[in-house]
């Protein structure tokens, strides 16, 4: 095979690789349109008052702290208003090197307890139990430092109820966000976990912890952001869901039951990506044991949370979420087209392999390959240009379908002018921002490779929207 | 545009490919912003129309209403909604007032026409308004849809029977309950709930005697919402025959009449854990001084939720003090039986 003959191969296969990759991406928008009509239809009724019906599982609320001492008394303080018929919340201190302990030892009146400490899943030591003396459903553990995955441990440990959900310290939830992400358990015994869409909350105004006004930011890294999510969760999230192959639930807010995740041993602590691991995993023990089980997706906006405004803090976060993804997928390869392994297995375990995991390795490289063969003078100016021409007109077709997902459904960004923000947003993402991003992933794919000790994931927060 | 005859084939599948996105793109944007202008006018339209019979609504209320204005057949379903929330905020006469408004501007006509549309919301919404209207004409109707395949749909046709003839509904609702699994065990609940144990109190005990066995856990969590003496005769008849754990500590749970505390000391010691669970539960619910040893000795179960309510149930016996608590933790030798005890002890309240 001469020169040439590779460099058209070569073409072909990159080529073929974006069309493949944004024709997967349309089928799951499909899923997810079908999906979310339903949905909709059925809110209709859901939206009017109704009264709890007293089967309502409780909820222990775990949330994992790690240097939290400016926003964990006005976190917890809105998790306690939340609406739910029975719930506790255990904060986990997780060795923090700041006040955060000595802050909710004062603003909640913490004494300490002598928990019956029942070690189910392994963890860093425990150093002490509280409890607040104002509020009897609200635990404090101080533990010594592991990391979130090892505090979500330590919380299960010590929780006292057979749902828990996962929440960051920094999320802000809605009155009703137990209730919502709850409502999957009531309507099927089968389902093990449930995760909400989470939006972003930069530009929004929030009072007392809750969200009072939904707005854009004016930082246009957030803004791009939002159109990210829209995708990620609408699209990449609903449409796996009504297939039991959704293999993501945001560590932001998740619900689980305790006992499928104590049977599959509950989150791994050398990995920084432990939501999406344990998700992935809990999909191989059902699938593999051939027990019945569901991962359910609610669509509905019942977490916010703080997207990062400067081009360091949002790099950090990407070359994580890739590490994550990639030690998700590696830890848990038995899945892959295992003959019980289902549609997680056979078709979203590919695929996120094939253009989640590998994908920022091929774009880049397809970005570099083409440059320099224009470069060398092998391929012509015309060429290059019909490539930038078809990766970036599909990558906007995908963008904007999120949005229209966003129209059909829940529609919060409700004024003319989000419209047209969002419109422009939805076209500048693609040029530009998103091949920086790939750029970033292929980072955290090398690191991944390299490997490394896993640690908490600090975001520099600009809090714009707090305190009003 | 050389690349669309360009003579190279990738050139031109890939040219051809990216126009493709592009219209697409396009097509989608305009179908956004169609949406959008869509939807500002339905929300203008709709809050016109709120406006106008928000008002009618509350004077309603006091029977204060002179005129309505006709509605036309694109505002059904935004007056059924509106209907639909105030109702479900009522009590008492008010409720009965609002009825008769509904009747006087023909909403339970609307509300039976909508029950044939293909759309769901709809549909749904034409249910709960006959429910609360307690319409007869639409009984035969609902009945059809009680048997419909989604469990949305034949949810809300049960609750709507069930509020207009609860005690003729029992006999068409109570036998779906083993049949259709697909109905979320917290929705039926709140339907029986509404209903009433007085309505449901036999026909579910009924129902029970002679279900599968494999449905029983599931179908006597329900009897939380029966009359108490109908619950627990219930309860003694099955722990009379059964040996399957699962039913047992379905039972122990249900279990509310002091005099079967032999029946669920019983089980104090049986192999299966959960079993232990509820009798020490139910224990703790009714049981009496004479339980106390039965529970320390509970204390050192290897299980960490018999210890857990065996301890809780300790607490929460009649007359039984903090000090008196402390004096058993101090009887202990086990470990896991001091820490448990220590714990309970903490959490009762000052």
């Amino acid at each position: 095979m001469n020169f040439r003959a590779t460099i058209e191969i070569g073409q072909w296969l990159f080529l073929l690789y974006f069309i493949g990759l944004n024709t997967g991406y349309l089928m799951l928008n499909m899923l997810s349109l079908i999906s979310l009509s339903r949905l909709m239809r059925a809110n209709a009724v859901d939206a009017l008052p109704q009264a709890y019906s007293g089967f309502e599982p409780p909820i222990s609320l775990l949330v994992p702290a790690y240097n939290e001492q400016a926003s964990i008394a006005t976190s917890i303080r809105s998790m306690l208003q939340l609406s739910y018929p029975q719930f506790e919340i255990i904060v986990i201190n997780d060795g923090s090197r700041d006040d955060t302990l000595e802050v909710l030892q004062r603003e909640f009146a913490l004494v300490p307890f002598p928990e019956a400490y029942r070690a189910r899943l392994a963890t860093r030591t425990v150093r002490s139990l509280y409890r607040s003396t104002v509020y009897p459903h609200l635990r404090v553990i101080d533990k010594e430092n592991g990391g979130k995955a090892d505090s979500l441990n330590a919380g299960i440990n010590a929780s006292r109820y057979p749902l828990f959900c996962a929440v960051d310290a920094d999320s802000i939830l809605q009155r009703d966000s137990l209730q919502r992400v709850a409502l999957p358990f009531l309507e099927d015994a089968k389902v093990i976990a449930s995760g909400g869409t989470v939006r972003i909350v930069n530009g929004c105004t929030v009072s007392d912890g809750f969200l009072e006004k939904v707005d854009l930011p004016r930082n246009p890294l957030a803004l791009m952001q939002i159109v990210e999510y829209l995708r990620a969760f609408l699209f990449g999230r609903m449409g796996w869901s009504p297939l039991n192959a959704m293999l993501i639930i945001s560590g932001a807010f998740g619900l689980f039951k305790k006992e499928a995740v104590v049977e599959a041993g509950g989150y791994r602590t050398d990995t920084v990506g432990e939501d999406m691991e344990l998700v992935v995993r809990l999909h191989k023990h059902y699938r593999l044991a051939r027990k019945p089980y569901r991962i359910v997706f609610v669509p509905d906006p019942i977490c916010w949370t703080e997207a990062p405004e400067d081009l360091r803090t949002l790099k950090n976060q990407r070359i994580r979420w890739q590490r994550g993804l990639a030690e998700s997928l590696s830890m848990n390869l038995k899945l892959l087209f295992h003959p019980r392994s289902g549609a997680a297995g056979w078709l979203a375990f590919p695929f996120m392999m094939v253009f989640e995991w590998l994908g920022p390795l091929v774009e880049v490289v397809g970005y570099l390959f083409m440059l320099l063969l224009f470069l060398f003078g092998m391929i012509s100016s015309q060429a290059l240009w019909v490539f930038l021409f078809v990766a970036v007109g599909f990558g906007m077709l995908l963008s904007v379908s999120g949005l229209l997902l966003e129209e059909i459904s829940f529609h919060i960004y409700s004024r003319p002018r989000h419209l047209v923000l969002l419109l422009l947003a939805v076209v500048l993402e693609n040029l530009g921002y998103r091949q920086i991003n790939s750029l970033w992933r292929l980072i955290g794919l090398v690191r991944w490779l390299i490997g490394g000790h896993a640690h908490w994931g600090e975001m520099k927060r600009k809090g714009t929207w707090q305190g009003m | 545009m050389d690349f669309a005859v360009s003579s190279d084939p990738i050139l031109r599948f890939a040219f051809w490919s990216g126009v493709g996105a592009g219209a697409l793109t396009l097509l989608l944007i305009v179908q956004v912003v169609l949406m959008r202008v869509m939807l500002i006018y339905r929300e203008k339209r709709k809050s016109r129309f709120l406006e106008v019979w928000r008002p009618l609504m509350v004077q309603s209320l006091s029977g204060n209403v002179q005129h309505c204005p006709p509605v036309l057949k694109a505002d059904a379903a935004v007056l059924l909604n509106l209907w639909n929330h105030f109702q479900q905020s009522l009590r008492g006469e008010a409720k009965e007032r609002l009825n008769q408004l509904a009747r006087d501007v023909s909403l339970d006509m609307l509300a039976l026409n909508l029950l044939r549309s293909r759309r769901m919301a709809e549909q749904l919404l034409a249910m709960m308004t006959l429910g609360h209207l307690r319409n007869k004409s639409a009984w035969r109707a609902l009945s059809d849809l009680l048997e419909d395949g989604s469990p949305i749909v034949s949810l809300a046709a049960a609750r709507a029977l069930m509020q207009i003839d609860a005690s003729a509904a029992v006999d068409v609702f109570m036998p779906l309950l083993v049949v259709r699994e697909d109905w979320p065990s917290a929705r039926i609940a709140s339907i029986l709930k509404e209903a009433g144990a007085s309505v449901i109190s036999e026909p579910l005990a009924d129902l029970i005697r002679h279900a599968p066995a494999e449905q029983l856990p599931r179908l006597i969590h329900f009897l939380d919402l029966a009359y108490s003496e109908v619950s627990s005769r219930l309860v003694r008849e099955i722990l009379e025959t059964t040996d399957d754990p699962q039913v047992i500590a379905a039972c122990l749970r249900a279990m509310s009449d002091s005099r079967d505390l032999d029946l669920a000391r019983k089980q104090l010691q049986h192999l299966e854990w959960p079993v232990r669970v509820h009798a020490a539960a139910a224990l703790g619910r009714m049981g009496s001084d004479v339980d106390r040893q039965r529970l320390v000795r509970l204390l050192e179960d290897p299980q960490w939720w018999v210890r857990y309510r065996a301890a809780q149930a300790l607490s929460q016996l009649p007359f039984v003090t903090t000090d008196q608590l402390r004096q058993i933790l101090a009887e202990q030798t086990d470990r896991y039986a001091r820490d448990m005890l220590k714990q309970v002890i903490a959490e009762r309240p000052a």
